[in-house]
């Protein structure tokens, strides 16, 4: 797993202060948290709504950014807390006749781009697809936090401990959980 | 490192798995990323940024302010009022009394002045008939005796 594009540090100087500026950094990263919120949520409306909120919320708080960590980690860190809380409103909204616009792990396992040579080839990557998305249904909503930011977002795991707020060791649990599910969708042995 | 070296070392169709996972969780989202959309909101949500907007905000400050201020204006106003309607009032009846004390003693005076005339006019005799006047205040006694 090379370096990841998407997690590569964007380090705060003094200059990057302005609102202009903070437009640069919501238009390079926007569609980063975006993939992370739709991965997460599976509801394409619902992580649009929450990109917006992260982007608001991170430019409510632009001038007390210390750089600490990368602008992709804290905007993470800011995308994951809206996501928790958009669980925790689910769930006290459960009573509630919600419109439910979350895509199924059967066609979000459709969107597999035609690369592969041969339609068996192809047929068999979109198995594989639906059954990572079905073991990642299954998955508590850390571990599929970790999951996502490990192999969908390539970032590596200190980044992930920073971003989540977790120590390392915790998050490489979380993430061997994770792929232990994985694996048994998969039907692989280890 | 050495969870990084065991996570390599994970078998061929897992890593498959995963690097096709990848690719369409990205081609996905970069379909939905350009697609059109407008932002969902609860009616909660709405409600409450209508609220949270400036304009609101002050607006309910304004309107705070106001009541705040007027409503113990008005209700002071209104005490103010009814004292004074009762002030009115017992101004009033104590006139009335007054008059009708007046009207009480004047009305005795009249009386007495009339049983004053009266008594006059009943001793009062002309000189003609004052031998008969006599007469009749000498043998009055003697009626009275007999």
């Amino acid at each position: 797993m090379g370096k990841p594009a998407v997690a590569a540090a964007f380090p705060r100087d003094a200059a990057m202060n302005s609102t202009a500026e903070f437009a640069e950094v919501a238009t390079r990263f926007r569609p980063q948290i975006f993939r992370f919120l739709l991965a997460s949520l599976r509801d394409p409306d619902a992580a649009e709504t929450l990109t917006q909120d992260c982007l608001l919320k991170a430019h409510r708080n632009w001038t007390s950014f210390r750089g600490e960590s990368s602008v992709m980690t804290w905007l993470l860190r800011i995308a994951i807390n809206l996501q928790k809380d958009h669980w925790r409103s689910r769930r006290l909204q459960f009573w509630k006749q919600t419109s439910n616009n979350s895509v199924d792990a059967e066609e979000a396992g459709s969107w597999l781009p035609s690369g592969e040579s041969s339609p068996e080839q192809q047929t068999v990557a979109k198995d594989q697809v639906r059954q990572v998305w079905k073991a990642v249904k299954g998955l508590s909503e850390r571990q599929r936090t970790v999951f996502m930011l490990r192999h969908v977002e390539e970032m590596e795991i200190h980044e992930i401990a920073t971003a989540i707020g977790l120590s390392e060791g915790t998050v490489k649990a979380h993430l061997s959980r994770a792929m232990v599910r994985v694996r048994a969708e998969l039907g692989g042995k280890r | 490192m050495k969870f990084d070296e065991r996570e390599q070392e994970m078998d061929l169709e897992l890593n498959v798995a995963l690097r096709n996972f990848r690719k369409c969780v990205h081609g996905w989202s970069e379909q939905e990323f350009s697609k059109a959309r407008t932002i969902r909101r609860s009616h909660w949500d709405a409600i409450f940024r209508t609220i949270a907007s400036p304009m609101m905000a002050w607006t309910m400050a304004c309107s705070l302010l106001v009541a705040s201020v007027g409503v113990p204006l008005t209700v002071h106003h209104q005490r103010q009022i009814a004292i004074d309607r009762q002030l009115a009032a017992e101004k009033q009846l104590r006139q009335e009394q007054a008059r009708a004390a007046v009207a009480a003693e004047s009305a005795m005076n009249d009386d007495e002045l009339l049983s004053h005339v009266d008594s006059d006019i009943a001793q009062a005799a002309p000189d003609a008939m004052q031998p008969l006047a006599i007469l009749m205040s000498d043998a009055a006694p003697a009626n009275t005796e007999q």
